[in-house]
């Protein structure tokens, strides 16, 4: 009896366990589906369509001078007054700066008691040079005519220790000649002897006449040559002529001043780039002004990164934006290297153009590529390790019944800017669902939900 | 009267197998409250063929709850397939309440000619696989347009042969005075079908919609051959699907998948040993 009434409680206690576990499992159904909403990300979808990407590049410059002059004028000349400012757009003729004229006259008077004292110096040296030119040739003749008297004296020694030895020659050899039967004689020896030595002494006499004949036939080449030989130029009378060139050109640069009345105009319409003048100071040897020529035009100049040069070219078009201006119609001169990597851009402006040397204004470069059939937006895309993939949604069969699951494509860019991007033809079809936003972290495999358009 | 006095040889002898039966659900329990990382140090060698032998603990050192969080709260899966479980089952089983319960009766208290017939054909279908008559069963569900809808399992579940078969044995068993005795109390046949062979027969009733009920919860081939649809899945195909690197999860619902038969079998044990007894009695 007691086993039965504990088989029966065992019965209602498993009866009971399990009405409550099917309770609880329904209780966790429920639970189970809400998390599963709340964990589900939710995603808004794109199809890839045809789209041509537009490249904007803009950027912030100033309009600058295109040709840039100096202005002149003579150096060190006491500065009285300075108009000119940086900045400042002068006229053709404005009046820049006044010179000290009282201390331009004096320096014309310096200028020209130095043209005197060059003037002078001149004359004493071509007076000097002359009389060196003179000296000099009465000293050549001089010698040559020694030289001859010494040749002449010398052929004369010459031809007298000539016959001489020819005597000597005669007499040893007649001598000889007479007494050759007698040759062992002892007299007749001696006198032999006594005409060889005669000879030979003549011999060596001639000789030596004929050695001093030779050097006086040189020497008197010689002096004559070097009555050829024209006097080397002294230089000092034509360098005191430059001189006084130049000091002649420098006062006359100073009269002409001082006939302007010491003054420093513009000589083009243009803008004040610099003043390298100072009231008080002396004018420098460089530029006293420099002015950017507005008659020959602008250009406006701007900085721009270096990935945005792959859009800009020469003759690419412009448009600049001033205060709500527009200028259109232009078109970029330049595009060069410039600091930190940046690059310049330069666009040429008439002289007309509604603008200034120094105005700010923005620059706006368009460049619209060919027609991309697979284009979606640039939120789409994802990056690993330099790759980029997106993440198609695809309709699969779960447990749960159709639901959307994310694909992996891996992509390839062709071009994108910085809203759209255009994938290569193939890599996704024009149906498929392409992911442009997530409201959570999501990867290949996640179930997500699709928000409503 | 004194109960018999246990021999501790048998119970020793009957305790060992019995620790290995009721080891899988010790297993599926503590494996339960592990993380994938402790149960592939344990039996890493069996999963992924590692070096070494398998291992098991009775308490996990570093217990968790992630895997019960991750199933009761973030796996809407693992119910709706629960829930076709169930849905399955309970047609099934009332089905054979419907049909197969009149049917045993019939066979059990009645003569007709071709009783032994149909009895035989009841033997052999109950001895066939599923393999043998799917092919069949596929057509025919087809034609009725029952195909992929979850009637194309709880039907030809309605039909089996095997719960009329044990419920034959207990209404064979009803003393055929006290149906005699109903009749001449003017009951008619209904109401002794009703009043009396229910009733008395409710042991083998029970026993056969229990071991019915322990059968479709491990059905597997019926769901695969006609379901395709995901949503009609029941839970043991969702089993499968759970891959290794969430063994844990894959324990823990495993574990809560047994929880109905658990409670289903604790409700029943008595009826399923009388059942077995009285197939095993021969007429």
């Amino acid at each position: 009896m007691a086993d039965k009434t504990e088989k029966k409680t065992l019965h209602a206690y498993a009866f009971r366990a399990l009405v409550l576990f099917f309770v609880i499992m329904m209780i966790f159904t429920a639970t189970s589906r809400v998390t599963a909403s709340l964990t589900t990300a939710r995603v808004t979808v794109e199809q890839p369509g045809e789209r041509r990407i537009e490249h904007v590049v803009n950027a912030e410059g100033s309009v600058e001078k295109n040709r840039e002059l100096a202005v002149l004028t003579e150096e060190g000349i006491l500065v009285k007054t300075v108009y000119a400012a940086p900045g400042q757009k002068v006229s053709e003729g404005e009046l820049l700066a006044e010179l000290d004229t009282g201390h331009l006259a004096e320096l014309i008077r310096e200028k020209k008691e130095e043209l005197d004292i060059l003037r002078l110096t001149a004359e004493n040296a071509a007076a000097a040079e002359e009389q060196s030119r003179r000296e000099n040739r009465t000293a050549k003749q001089r010698a040559l005519e020694d030289a001859q008297n010494a040749l002449a004296d010398a052929q004369a020694l010459y031809d007298a220790a000539a016959a001489e030895q020819s005597s000597a020659s005669d007499a040893y050899y007649s001598y000889q000649s007479a007494h050759t039967a007698d040759s062992g004689n002892g007299e007749v020896w001696s006198q032999l002897l006594a005409l060889q030595d005669a000879m030979k002494a003549k011999q060596t006499a001639c000789d030596d006449a004929l050695r001093r004949l030779r050097d006086a036939q040189i020497a008197a080449a010689r002096a004559e040559a070097d009555i050829n030989v024209s006097q080397t130029n002294d230089q000092t009378a034509a360098i005191s002529e430059i001189q006084m060139a130049q000091k002649e050109r420098e006062l006359l640069g100073l009269e002409e001043l001082l006939k302007a009345g010491g003054t420093v105009v513009s000589p083009v319409e243009g803008v004040v780039t610099e003043v390298f003048l100072a009231v008080g100071q002396l004018t420098p040897g460089t530029a006293a002004v420099t002015l950017a020529d507005i008659s020959s035009g602008m250009c406006y100049r701007a900085h721009i990164k270096k990935e945005d040069t792959a859009y800009v070219s020469v003759g690419a078009e412009v448009t600049l934006h001033k205060n709500g201006q527009k200028l259109e119609g232009l078109t970029v001169g330049a595009v060069e290297p410039g600091e930190d990597g940046s690059f310049d851009i330069t666009v040429y402006l008439d002289a007309e153009a509604p603008l200034s040397i120094g105005d700010a204004a923005s620059l706006e470069i368009r460049q619209t590529s060919g027609l991309y059939r697979t284009v979606v937006p640039v939120s789409a895309l994802h990056v690993e390790n330099g790759s980029y993939y997106v993440y198609v949604a695809e309709e699969e069969e779960t447990v749960l019944g159709m639901q959307y699951q994310l694909r992996r494509v891996d992509v390839q860019i062709e071009e994108k800017n910085h809203l759209y991007a255009a994938l290569s033809e193939g890599t996704v079809s024009s149906e498929a669902r392409i992911v442009t936003d997530t409201d959570r972290y999501v990867e290949a495999g996640s179930r997500v939900r699709l928000r409503e358009p | 009267m004194r109960k018999k006095k246990s021999d501790p040889i048998c119970i020793l002898v009957l305790f060992l197998p019995a620790v290995l039966a009721v080891a899988p659900l010790v297993f599926l329990a503590t494996g339960s409250f592990m993380d994938t990382q402790e149960i592939r140090d344990y039996i890493g060698p069996v999963l992924s063929g590692s070096e070494g032998f398998a291992v098991w603990r009775l308490f996990p050192v570093w217990p968790t709850l992630v895997n019960v969080v991750e199933l009761f709260l973030d796996s809407p899966e693992f119910f709706q397939m629960f829930w076709n479980s169930m849905k399955i089952t309970a047609g099934i089983l009332a089905g054979q309440l419907v049909f197969g319960m009149p049917a045993a009766w019939g066979l059990a208290r009645y003569e007709f000619p071709g009783k032994k017939a149909v009895w035989f054909s009841y033997i052999v279908l109950m001895m066939m696989p599923f393999q043998v008559t799917m092919l069949s069963e596929y057509l025919v569900l087809d034609k009725l347009g029952l195909s992929d809808t979850l009637l194309a399992v709880i039907l030809p579940g309605m039909f089996l042969t095997f719960p009329p078969f044990l419920m034959y044995r207990f209404f064979c068993g009803i003393p055929s005075s006290l149906i005699e005795a109903a009749r001449v109390d003017g009951a008619g046949e209904l109401m002794v079908f009703i009043r009396i062979g229910i009733p008395v027969g409710s042991s083998g009733i029970i026993s056969a919609l229990v071991l019915q009920f322990l059968e479709c919860q491990s059905m597997v081939e019926q769901p695969l051959t006609f379901l395709k649809t995901k949503r009609l899945w029941p839970l043991s195909l969702y089993l499968p699907e759970v891959d290794l690197s969430r063994s844990g999860f894959a324990l823990c619902a495993s574990f809560v998948a047994l929880i109905p038969a658990l409670f289903a079998f604790l409700y029943g044990q008595d009826y399923l040993e009388q059942g077995i007894v009285a197939s095993a009695i021969k007429e």
